[in-house]
């Protein structure tokens, strides 16, 4: 069983575990995470092959260049497990954008497609520090928790009737750990808002192939995936 | 609280999953570019395609491409559809005529290209074109006779030979050639293979034999020889007394290579009895049977209108002198023409000989020729011009290159007489001590008019000098030396280091323009009188004409010799219509250009 496999074992079998304990406080919650430079180790791999068509005369163009898109992550913890207040949980992350770099004519075209994808999976502990009666609440938490990266290239190259393709699929594994604090305003009921600040502390690693071949950059500087940088989330929950 | 954990969890794992899907990289970038066009020439032997070739054994063809910005991928070549073989990159190739069956076969070659066009296609090398043009094979092993008889007529004074098509293939062109007395040979090339005749523009003696040799890569084939014993002169027929006064003579038309305007009757006194256009004239002479002598002069149109083949021939009252080139002497026949007669009708021809000299030419107004003489010191160049007055064949001037140019080392070449212009070329001496291993230089031409102050003497009173930068001087007329002492040209005048100057020039004894040939092909045309003026310079082309003609290329080491070939373009197709023989002497002669083997090409 591969790593990444084990990993979704493990922390399906911690949730199951946890809500089967009825006693727990169960709370999940969603949030938009805004993160910064989340992607900026990709640009280089367009340029690189802008660069690489360069030298065969061919003027490709990058159409489109990993935008900024929509980072949800979903949160589940459970309080009253270790104690009255320290909160265990974790977090499930996915994100993926890409960029295309392409060129066309009357005689065919040539499409280089990156498709970016992150799962990332963390556990934290939560010890409130601040409660305002029962409506506001400053949480500090701590986390760890590993990144999956994949960037899969499709070569496609179609002259007049005849095409081809190729696909080639790049990995990559990182650990990460994550302080954060989160200010939660409760709504109604157990409807809450909650606003979170935090650090993220990414141990970088190289895009590989199956091969173990690594990502480098077109001045032959490896590509390396790295989250790590401040991060800003806003969400909405519900304790039971 | 007691809750049922599982349906949310259930929720939340589903909205999770629904929200990974990945992301779908977008944005086109179409590029126009134009689509490639065939515009590819591909020629065998310099002849386009659908041209025929006839080939009996081993035959090379040379392959010439414009490709243009292409870049070729391959190309074979085919006879009748069978493979050759792969002649990518090579620009020759052979085929064995005698294992191709007799008849009309063809060449495919097969050329494959880039585009070039710039497209994904192309740069990626897989955009080709293919281009299939064909050449016609025409094989004929064996040899087909030419077996009718020549004949031959007279035409408004010219001898025309006829003969009939030839029956067999592939040949490229009729060779007509005709020998004289002296064995002096004359060859025309007749490249129209449905010419069935020729009209003879040169001088033919006395009796000619004439051959029509087909010639053909690989074989000839020759006809039947044609002697023909030329009427050149005024054969008297029938001095017939008509009564007791009066005779009618009637004589035959000679051949005067032109038109003629009239006969007339003289006396040896030259007491005229009448003229004709026709062949017979009654009149009533005097002193008839008392030993006069009468003669029948037949004169020419027009010298202006007659197309001489060298325009160097003499008509001077029955007086006819024409150079002989090929044996550097000067030949002149009096009364060749004429039929000097009495009553008894004694016929006289007289050959008279004359001074032996080079590369003879005649004064427009034919009171003067000149040629070369008295050679160098090595022996190997001409520095004298000797000019004789062609009336009584006496020589009334020598020039001498050493008599004003001692210090330079030159010889003297082309010597043209044109109106009163006489024009020569100076060449620098291979055996300058000075200049030992260097090529031969031209220096210059010189242009000597006759002068005023010396009755019958060619004066000089100016020498033009054009020099070596001589597209600059000639334009600018900075290089014309106007001086009253031949001395007072200093030798440092003369500039020795070569360029575009004609390596030949030739005059036109009509009109006082004349050509100048240079090595580079460059024609310009000149007027000579009243100073050297560039009329117009012409890039191998003569505008507002059919035709043009270049001179061949090809230069030898020293870059002065050109190739002996005389190319007639087609202004319109740019193509080669005709190659002409060329031994390095041409003529002008009004609209005409013409060798001395007697090819004529009207030049504008």
């Amino acid at each position: 069983m591969e790593m990444k496999n084990k990993f979704y074992f493990l922390i399906g079998f911690f949730i199951i575990a946890l809500s089967l304990n009825v006693q727990a406080q169960v709370t999940i919650s969603g949030n938009r995470i805004f993160a910064f430079g989340e992607t900026s180790d990709l640009d280089d791999i367009p340029n690189a092959i802008v660069e690489l068509y360069q030298k065969e005369e061919i003027e490709m163009k990058v159409t489109d260049r990993f935008p900024a898109r929509p980072n949800y992550e979903v949160r589940v913890s459970f309080g009253n497990i270790f104690g009255e207040n320290l909160k265990l949980g974790g977090s499930f992350n996915y994100f993926s954008t890409g960029s295309k770099i392409t060129y066309a004519d009357y005689s065919g075209e040539i499409n280089e497609i990156l498709v970016f994808e992150r799962k990332s999976f963390e556990i934290f502990l939560g010890q409130p520090i601040y409660s305002s009666g029962n409506r506001i609440s400053v949480i500090g938490t701590i986390s760890a928790g590993v990144n999956f990266s994949t960037v899969k290239l499709n070569s496609s190259l179609t002259l007049y009737d005849q095409s081809a393709e190729e696909n080639t699929t790049f990995e990559s594994q990182s650990w990460f750990s994550e302080p954060a604090l989160e200010v939660q305003v409760r709504l109604f009921y157990g409807l809450f808002i909650a606003g979170t600040g935090s650090v993220n502390l990414n141990i970088s690693s190289q895009l590989k192939n199956d091969s173990g071949n690594g990502l480098f950059n077109s001045n032959g500087k490896e590509i390396q995936m790295n989250t790590s940088g401040p991060r800003f989330k806003i969400g909405l929950g519900y304790t039971f | 609280m007691k809750l049922n954990f599982r349906p949310i969890f259930m929720l939340f794992f589903s909205f999770s999953l629904s929200s990974c899907e990945p992301y779908e990289p977008q944005g086109e970038n179409f590029v126009e570019v134009a689509k490639p066009e065939l515009n590819v020439g591909l020629q065998l032997n310099n002849k386009n395609p659908g041209v025929t070739f006839s080939i009996y054994g081993q035959n090379n063809f040379t392959i010439s491409r414009n490709l243009g910005n292409k870049r070729e991928r391959e190309l074979t070549v085919f006879v009748d559809e069978k493979l050759v073989g792969d002649f990518t990159f090579k620009d020759s190739f052979s085929i064995d005529g005698s294992k191709l069956s007799d008849g009309t076969h063809t060449i495919k070659i097969k050329l494959i290209t880039s585009t070039s066009s710039g497209s994904l296609a192309d740069k990626l090398k897989t955009e080709y074109i293919t281009y299939s043009p064909t050449w016609n094979l025409m094989v004929d092993k064996q040899l087909t006779g030419f077996s009718n008889p020549l004949t031959y007529t007279i035409e408004d004074g010219f001898l025309v030979i006829n003969w009939q098509k030839y029956s067999g293939i592939g040949f490229e062109y009729y060779n007509l050639k005709y020998i004289d007395v002296y064995r002096n040979e004359i060859s025309n090339r007749i490249t129209d293979i449905n010419t069935t005749s020729f009209k003879i523009l040169t001088i033919p003696l006395n009796p000619s034999t004439v051959v029509v040799e087909l010639a053909a890569k690989g074989k000839k084939v020759s006809s039947p020889v044609l002697n023909v014993a030329i009427p050149t002169q005024i054969n008297l027929l029938s001095p017939e007394r008509i009564n007791e006064q009066e005779y009618k003579f009637t004589w035959s038309r000679p051949i005067l290579y032109g038109p003629i305007s009239q006969y007339s009757v003289v006396d040896q006194y030259g007491r005229s009895y009448g003229n004709t256009s026709d062949s017979s004239l009654t009149c009533i002479p005097s002193r008839i049977g008392q030993g006069v002598e009468y003669k029948i002069i037949a004169t020419p149109f027009s010298s202006n209108s007659v197309k001489l083949n060298l325009g160097t021939r003499i008509f001077n009252n029955f007086s006819v002198a024409w150079p002989d080139e090929k044996n550097n002497r000067f030949l002149h026949y009096n009364s060749t023409l004429s039929t000097m007669f009495s009553i008894s009708g004694v016929d006289v021809a007289t050959k008279i000989s004359v001074p032996q000299i080079n590369k003879p030419v005649v004064s427009q107004d034919l009171t003067y020729f000149a040629g070369l003489s008295g050679k160098s010191i090595n022996g190997k160049y001409w520095k004298q011009i000797d000019i004789y007055r062609t009336s009584d064949f006496i020589k009334i001037q020598s020039i001498n290159l050493d008599d004003f140019y001692p210090t330079i080392y030159g010889y003297v070449e082309s010597v043209m007489m044109n109106g009163d212009h006489l024009v020569f070329n100076v060449y620098e001496d291979d055996k300058n001590p000075n200049n030992n291993d260097k090529p031969l230089k031209f220096l210059g031409f010189f242009s000597i008019s006759k002068g005023k102050k010396v009755k019958d003497l060619f004066y000089i009173e100016n020498i033009k000098l054009i020099t070596a930068d001589a597209k600059r001087a000639i334009t600018s007329s900075g290089a014309v030396y106007d001086i009253s002492g031949i001395s007072s040209v200093a030798i440092s005048d003369v500039p020795v280091n070569g360029g575009y100057l004609p390596y030949n020039i030739i005059p036109n004894p009509l009109d006082n323009s004349f050509i100048g040939i240079y090595y580079d092909g460059k024609v310009t045309l000149f007027d000579l009188a009243p100073s050297v003026i560039v009329k117009s310079e012409f890039d191998f082309k003569f505008p507002n004409t059919i035709n043009f003609f270049g001179l061949s290329q090809n230069l030898d080491v020293a870059g002065i010799e050109i190739d002996t070939r005389i190319l007639l373009y087609n202004t319109l197709s740019n193509t080669i219509i005709s190659t002409y023989s060329y031994d390095g002497s041409c003529y002008l002669y009004g609209d005409y250009l013409i060798t001395s083997l007697g090819y004529q090409v009207k030049w504008r």
